[in-house]
């Protein structure tokens, strides 16, 4: 498992590398540059500001001296923040950028992980039962409002009116504060979590080895837990992977909505001025993130079916 | 079980993580201690002489001072000097600043600091966007194209604290300039000490009401008392957090929950519900800027057709733009300049037909249509290009409707033509446009704000408008020998500017924001530059 787990990274590599690239040229061809305001800059301050982000240089010449502050660990020095660093930015001593999109993520998954498996399983198992057509036609009705609807409605009901949470805002990343954000995210995830298993664990019951347990007089309870829960999970195992590291680096909606500092706002305020760096750090990351949750999505594949190991 | 301890180990993470992140300050329940107030957005930079943008300056303004200072009513008050002297031919300032000035890190502020930091105003290395501002310091335009050095500039210690300030010409805006953000006073010895890093909030020292103890990007950036400036025994606020919140929804929402005490501006399609919901709390104050539509010069069909331009700005209804489109008490605009301005000395410049009833408006502006080669024959086809914004879009639906109402549909076709924000810029920097949404705001409180923009050559001259006798005559106010002879000149100028029609002035900005009744030392309605400072709030 170590040697697949090995193999997939070194494969990851020339990925990132050909992500790395391809972003480098689209950003550098966008129109306009970071340093294009309302109030022309003069010609003199502007070469001096080109200069000190080495932007006066031949493009594969920053190419490379990009990828070197890379293999140094560094991304680079803001566009936007002028003078700050990128990695200063992101991974802040205190609490801010990945670290507060870190922690919306990993209570939107705890809480809606469990929920969406309990839900969906129960679902699957009472097909067509009022439970059954509840879970799907929400399923339908989250896919189809998105959370820039469920997120001011939330704020208009919850904070605006009745006044419980706090309308935005991180605060002490306090439980007022995150929870409104959190539901909004879980409603979001959960439906989609609950569907796929609802629908896993229905082909699942349907298979002639479930048929052959029930033949064979096993009790219901058996053979749920131990022959069909374990193969019904694998699909959304393989959804989960893709699903954080998607909050991470895509809760935009839900932490502008929210005034929230993190990962999702930032990537918007670095596409809209042009903050070539951090456009890049963002990217990086969120591509790193898929790849690293991808493999680990393959390894938990690989513990719970013996088919894919061999 | 497998699920089970999947989920148990990620509920530990999450607590270990609330456990493990230092507790923030922004505070949501009132305090007396604390005000929260909006600003819009981040700062992009923490360096005065980079700033350039107004969330910078609000910034600025509270962590440090120059050597003068900007009062309610955008008056100019002492600020690090105590008292100054102007030579008879209004050429040599002498600054004296006050005893015992210190920065927040207790060590003196002298002379030497002041000039350190106008030089690096001027220095081209420095990149400032506002190195205009020592321009017309002796030596200044000559350090801002890299032909001197900044120890050149006309800036001297004459002692510990006094300073003198060499100009080429007299400028009656002068002190003002000494107020802005860009040319407050920084520490030489700090910035030595950390170089580029200096405005790192951590390492930076200030020499204003108050000091960075916070800064996250995108959360809030909380200001404590500086102990040491020379006005603290008046900043009865300890701790200022302000917050970089964009969308004017967001921000009315966390104002009714009580969680801000002031927004920074508001929803133009609420504007009306608010006021009536909030009365005592909402200021409405106009603000020195204009906004107008730059005609491109450097098109055949505008630049060869004075009589288009006219009668493509006379056919707008300013009255029903900021009553019926805007509604927020903009003032319409039919000069190249506001009404305000220098305590109203260019008032009287407006176009005589501003006066004219909309019917003999209309008439005339037909006419000039027709003359200038347009009607159902041969229809103009026009663009009207514009950051993507709802305002933005809200007004240039208007003013294509008014075209085509006064001109004919067969007469005129009108695009729109929205783009982002940095692709707009680049394509009306560059002149690809027919007629580009612009605006300006005075960064104080002089016509040259506004007399700069049409100069030929003008880095902001988006309209590429050249008349040499505009030039000439703004040329010749710089150097004139009495304020009198100064404005003359100037009506002179701007005279000629409007009769030539480059651009269409269409309002007198004006901005909105609440202000929770618990805040109170502030009084925005004559702060028409809109420069605050936190000093100035206090708490019930």
């Amino acid at each position: 498992m170590l040697k697949f787990a090995i193999k997939r990274t070194l494969v990851a590599i020339p990925t990132l590398l050909a992500i790395i690239t391809l972003v480098f040229i689209l950003v550098h061809m966008t129109p306009g540059n970071p340093f294009d305001g309302e109030r022309a800059l003069s010609p003199e301050a502007l070469k001096s500001l080109m200069t000190q982000y080495r932007l006066n240089l031949p493009i594969w010449q920053q190419y490379l001296l990009y990828l070197n502050d890379l293999l140094h660990g560094s991304f680079g020095i803001s566009m936007k923040y002028l003078g700050q660093s990128i990695n200063g930015l992101l991974f802040p001593d205190n609490m801010g950028g990945f670290w507060v999109t870190l922690r919306l993520s990993i209570y939107t998954m705890v809480i809606a992980v469990p929920s969406g498996i309990i839900l969906g399983a129960y679902a699957g198992l009472h097909k067509n039962s009022w439970f059954d057509k509840i879970v799907v036609s929400s399923n339908i009705f989250f896919t189809a409002v998105p959370t820039m609807v469920t997120g001011p409605l939330a704020v208009l009901i919850l904070a605006v009116t009745l006044r419980i949470f706090p309308a935005g805002g991180w605060g002490d990343g306090d439980f007022q504060h995150l929870f409104l954000p959190v539901l909004v995210l879980i409603l979001a995830y959960l439906p989609t979590i609950a569907f796929v298993m609802r629908g896993s664990i229905i082909d699942v019951l349907n298979s002639n080895y479930i048929r052959t347990a029930r033949a064979k007089g096993l009790p219901t309870k058996t053979i749920l837990f131990k022959h069909a829960i374990k193969p019904a999970i694998l699909p959304v195992i393989s959804l989960l992977g893709p699903m954080f590291a998607g909050i991470l680096v895509g809760a935009v909606v839900t932490e502008q909505i929210f005034t929230l500092p993190g990962l999702g706002v930032l990537t918007t305020n670095a596409a809209t001025n042009r903050d070539y760096n951090m456009i890049m750090a963002i990217t990086i990351l969120g591509s790193i993130l898929t790849i690293v949750f991808n493999i680990i999505v393959d390894l938990l594949y690989m513990l719970l079916d013996p088919k894919i190991k061999q | 079980m497998k699920i089970k301890h999947l989920a148990i180990t990620l509920f530990t993470a999450s607590l270990a993580l609330t456990a493990c992140s230092k507790s923030s300050d922004t505070a949501t329940t009132k305090s007396k201690d604390t005000i929260v107030v909006d600003n819009g957005d981040d700062a992009p930079t923490t360096d005065p002489v980079l700033d350039q943008d107004s969330t910078s300056s609000r910034m600025v303004f509270d962590l440090f001072s120059g050597l003068t200072s900007f009062d309610q009513s955008n008056k100019i008050i002492p600020g690090l000097a105590e008292k100054w002297d102007v030579s008879p031919d209004g050429k040599i300032y002498t600054f004296h600043l006050r005893s015992g000035l210190k920065f927040s890190d207790g060590t003196p502020i002298t002379a030497e600091d002041v000039v350190f930091s106008w030089q690096r105003v001027a220095d081209p290395k420095v990149g400032s966007p506002y190195n205009m501002l020592a321009s017309n310091i002796v030596n200044g335009q000559a350090i801002i194209d890299g032909k001197m050095q900044p120890n050149q500039l006309g800036v001297k210690a004459v002692d510990q604290n006094t300073i003198t300030i060499n100009l080429n010409h007299p400028d009656a805006s002068f002190l003002q300039i000494c107020a802005m953000p860009n040319t407050v006073i920084v520490s030489k010895k700090n910035l030595q000490k950390f170089g580029i890093d200096w405005a790192n909030p951590k390492n930076m020292v200030t020499s204003g009401a108050y000091t960075i103890k916070e800064w996250i990007a995108k959360g809030h950036l909380t200001l404590i008392k500086n102990p040491n400036y020379y006005d603290a025994i008046n900043v009865s606020i300890p701790n200022v957090i302000l917050l970089p919140i964009v969308d004017t929804n967001a921000s009315l929402n966390q104002y009714q929950t009580k969680q801000i005490d002031i927004t920074n501006s508001l929803p133009i399609d609420q504007y009306k519900n608010i006021s009536q919901q909030y009365p005592n709390e909402i200021h409405t104050v106009t603000q020195e800027g204009l906004y107008y539509y730059d005609l491109n010069m450097s098109l055949p069909k505008f630049k060869s057709n004075p009589q288009l331009r006219q009668a493509l700005s006379m056919a707008v209804d300013r009255q029903v733009l900021v009553k019926d489109v805007l509604g927020q008490h903009q003032i319409p605009a039919y000069s190249f300049v506001t009404s305000t301005v220098e305590g109203g000395k260019f008032a009287g410049l407006n176009y005589d037909w501003a006066t004219w009833s909309r019917d003999k408006q209309i008439t005339k502006a037909q006419e000039l249509f027709k003359a200038a080669g347009y009607g159902p024959s041969n229809p103009l086809e026009i663009t009207i290009s514009y950051n993507t914004m709802d305002s933005h879009k809200k007004i240039a639906l208007a003013i294509a409707s008014m075209w085509q109402q006064v001109f004919g549909n067969n007469s005129i076709k009108v695009t729109q033509g929205n783009q982002e924000w940095k692709t707009f810029l680049k394509v009306r920097n560059l002149a690809n446009y027919d007629v580009a949404r612009d605006g300006w705001i005075a960064d104080y409180d002089s016509v040259d704000s506004y007399t700069n923009l049409y100069q030929c050559g003008n880095p902001q001259d988006n309209s590429k408008y050249c008349n040499q006798e505009y030039n000439s005559l703004i040329s010749q106010a710089q150097n004139s020998t009495t304020p009198e002879q100064r404005v003359s000149l100037i009506k002179q100028a701007i005279n000629i500017a409007q009769n030539d029609y480059p651009i269409i002035p269409l309002y007198q900005y004006t901005y909105s924001r609440l202000v929770d009744q618990r805040v109170t030392g502030y009084t925005p309605e004559t702060n028409h530059l809109d420069h605050v400072q936190s000093k100035w709030y206090k708490l019930k």
